[in-house]
């Protein structure tokens, strides 16, 4: 075995181990043969992979020569307490998608997500995406959240990437339902334990009539971790789903957000801010599906590149022969902050609608040297004239954060982050 | 306080100043009025250090020390201002923390206490007063939404904020009606004292009657090419620029 582990790259161990190992998770026969079939034609994404174009997830899983292990639960358990996020009203926490913790209010309960598969075995991937597809197959663990009464304060997931003696790859799978009628907020705070580690989860979203979801993420604390979070998102009637991500942390973070509208009346705001920096590659996949009418759409995503970094944005807007009255837009802007930082901008509208308002926009830029120059002529120190015009910029995202504590938190994190940037 | 010898700038390969002479004083108003394109803007923006001027000859002593060597931001500290022709909007950044931040910053150059809340406030409303400028625009982003008067007034606020030795005031009376600019050279008035100079950059004689110059100065093709006193700029006003630029030599 020993041997054999060492012969192989990893991405090749975890491939065959997809293809010919059975998956641990009791995933439908029909949704096994899909990813198995998905990912023998694709592989682990290199520069090839239309979908992972800028993402050579192949590369980076065999330089950190990632295994596919379960890590000790003591270990992430000590790393967990050590956080001040730790104690909370409403908490969630996870190690490499093993739930370690959990309290809530009424009405919001917790399963393994072994129990949920047991009734609905199926879980949906995204079209020619084989790291999903990768995810099913070898996902160790997960969960199974239903929140059926309105969170009074936001549900805070502490979503811990981990790595025992040798660097982990571990992948999960979890459901998240909102029940018709409930508004809920979920705080996700991804962390890295210090040790390499890479996090492959495929999380589905479920909101019900008229249900709203309000999702804010942050990457802070992933440190030299990595990973590639899905999230495919369902929507009854009339039901909301805002998700805004902050990532200024993860060594490599990939991104994927689908929305999908299965009947009228629902909106859909998707946020996010990004600061690369160093060598870090920060990596965004938006796919909205508008399959009903009077439906809409907001989507704003901005960042800054710095140093060597690498910042993509890909939006994908998806309307329906049927989808009339759609309102949708989508805006996407960037700052390089350097020569060597690299800036990919792909906006992508497919309309088959007549009766439709949608727009696009997407721009990359460097400093304003007029309002930088306007503030140094004040008095104001170059240094700090910058970061208060990226803080600026930043705004506009940050803004669209409705709860006040977890804007404050986000804007803070994203303050420090310019700073450091800013250096 | 302010020296100028044979001062020369180019923006890419456009020479603009050709040897800019001047001196102005402690208490002093000097007018700079000239024909567009004469490189009267292009003088402000050398002075207050923007980047995209090259100087390409010449040296500017402010109280003594090198005025090229500083930064912008230096350079407001050690008190120079200007007063923008075209003020920057800038969403996103609130006129309070512009201002607190550049008020503070300036102060502890300058090795005073930076201003608590308190203080700060208090200063603020005194010099909105001064200028008659609305409560509500300090709630807002920098310039952002402001009229062409309102811009102008809000150049003169954060002028009387930072408390200068040499201000510059670059057609600031451009775009403005007729009670603007009274309330604007009103306010330039009541802080004009003995320790600070003003440049009042000008295309008409208009601002000229409410800012009354001590010296005009006629720029014309990167050079003062005549100055004199406020006579001059009545006749400017009637013969126009034409004899002058026909006076030069080519």
């Amino acid at each position: 075995m020993e041997t054999e582990t060492q012969l192989q790259s990893a991405s090749a161990r975890l491939l065959e181990q997809a293809l010919s190992q059975k998956p641990v998770l009791p995933v439908s026969e029909s949704s096994v043969k899909k990813a198995r079939a998905l990912l023998q034609k694709q592989g682990i994404p290199e520069v090839k992979n239309e979908r992972y174009k800028y993402a050579n997830v192949a590369k980076i899983l065999n330089e950190g020569d990632f295994i596919n292990a379960e890590v000790s639960a003591s270990d992430a358990e000590t790393f967990a307490k050590n956080l001040s996020f730790y104690s909370g009203k409403n908490i969630l926490v996870t190690v490499n998608g093993l739930v370690s913790r959990f309290e809530a209010g009424e009405g919001i309960s917790l399963s393994g997500i072994g129990e949920y598969l047991a009734f609905q075995p199926k879980i949906q991937l995204e079209e020619n995406d084989s790291m999903q597809a990768l995810a099913l197959l070898s996902a160790r663990n997960g969960f199974h959240l239903r929140i059926s009464a309105p969170t009074a304060e936001p549900l805070v997931w502490l979503n811990i990437v981990c790595s025992g003696e040798q660097a982990v790859y571990g992948a999960s799978l979890n459901v998240i339902e909102v029940a018709a009628g409930i508004e809920a907020e979920l705080t996700e705070i991804r962390i890295g334990s210090g040790k390499k580690a890479f996090s492959n989860q495929l999380s589905q979203v479920k909101l019900g009539e008229h249900a709203q979801l309000k999702m804010a993420v942050s990457d802070q604390n992933m440190g030299q971790s990595s990973g590639i979070f899905s999230l495919l998102a369902t929507q009854e009637k009339g039901s909301t789903f805002s998700h805004s991500i902050l990532a200024t942390g993860a060594q490599f973070l990939r991104q994927n957000i689908s929305a999908e509208h299965l009947a009228e009346n629902c909106h859909t705001e998707l946020n996010g801010f990004y600061a690369a920096d160093k060598d870090r590659h920060s990596d965004f996949l938006t796919t909205v599906n508008h399959m009903f009418p009077n439906c809409t759409s907001d989507e704003l995503y901005k960042g800054l590149a710095a140093d060597r970094s690498t910042a993509v944005f890909n939006g994908k807007v998806y309307v329906a022969r049927d989808a009339q009255k759609t309102n949708a837009y989508q805006s996407n802007k960037n700052i390089l902050l350097s020569d060597e930082a690299l800036i990919r901008s792909k906006p992508e509208l497919e309309i088959y609608a007549d009766d439709v308002k949608c727009s696009h926009g997407s721009t990359t830029g460097q400093t304003d040297l007029k309002s930088l120059f306007y503030l140094q002529s004040r008095g104001i120190r170059e240094k700090e004239a910058k970061k208060m015009l990226m803080l600026a910029f930043a705004g506009d995202v940050l803004d669209r954060i409705s709860n006040e504590d977890t804007r404050s938190y986000l804007a803070e994190i994203a303050e420090n982050k310019l700073q450091e940037i800013l250096q | 306080m302010l020296i100028i010898k044979d001062l020369h700038a180019k923006i890419g390969d456009k020479e603009i100043l050709k040897g800019i002479n001047l001196e102005v004083k402690p208490g002093e108003i000097h007018a700079i009025m000239g024909p567009n394109g004469s490189g009267k803007s292009t003088l402000s923006a050398v002075l207050a250090g923007k980047e995209e001027y090259e100087v390409t000859g010449g040296e500017v002593l402010f109280n003594g020390k090198n005025l090229l060597d500083l930064a912008p931001e230096e350079r407001a500290g050690e008190g120079i201002f200007l007063a923008f022709q075209y003020p920057v909007e800038i969403p996103g950044v609130s006129m309070t923390n512009f201002m607190r931040t550049a008020v503070n910053e300036v102060r502890t150059y300058r090795g005073q206490e930076p201003l608590d809340a308190k203080g700060f406030l208090q200063l603020s409303k005194e010099k909105q007063a001064l200028v008659e400028l609305d409560k509500k625009l300090t709630g807002r982003s920098v310039n952002e939404g402001f009229s062409g008067g309102e811009k102008k007034r809000n150049e003169i606020y954060q002028m009387a904020m930072l408390n200068p030795s040499l201000s510059i005031l670059d057609e600031t009376d451009s775009g403005l009606d007729i009670d603007a600019l009274r309330i604007v050279a009103d306010g330039v008035n009541k802080l004009h004292n003995e320790q600070n100079a003003y440049i009042v950059i000008t295309h008409y004689q208009r601002l000229l009657d409410y800012i009354v110059p001590d010296f005009v100065h006629v720029l014309y093709d990167g050079r003062i090419v005549k100055s004199g006193d406020k006579s001059l700029a009545l006749e400017l006003e009637e013969k126009g620029y034409d004899h002058i630029k026909a006076g030069v030599p080519a």
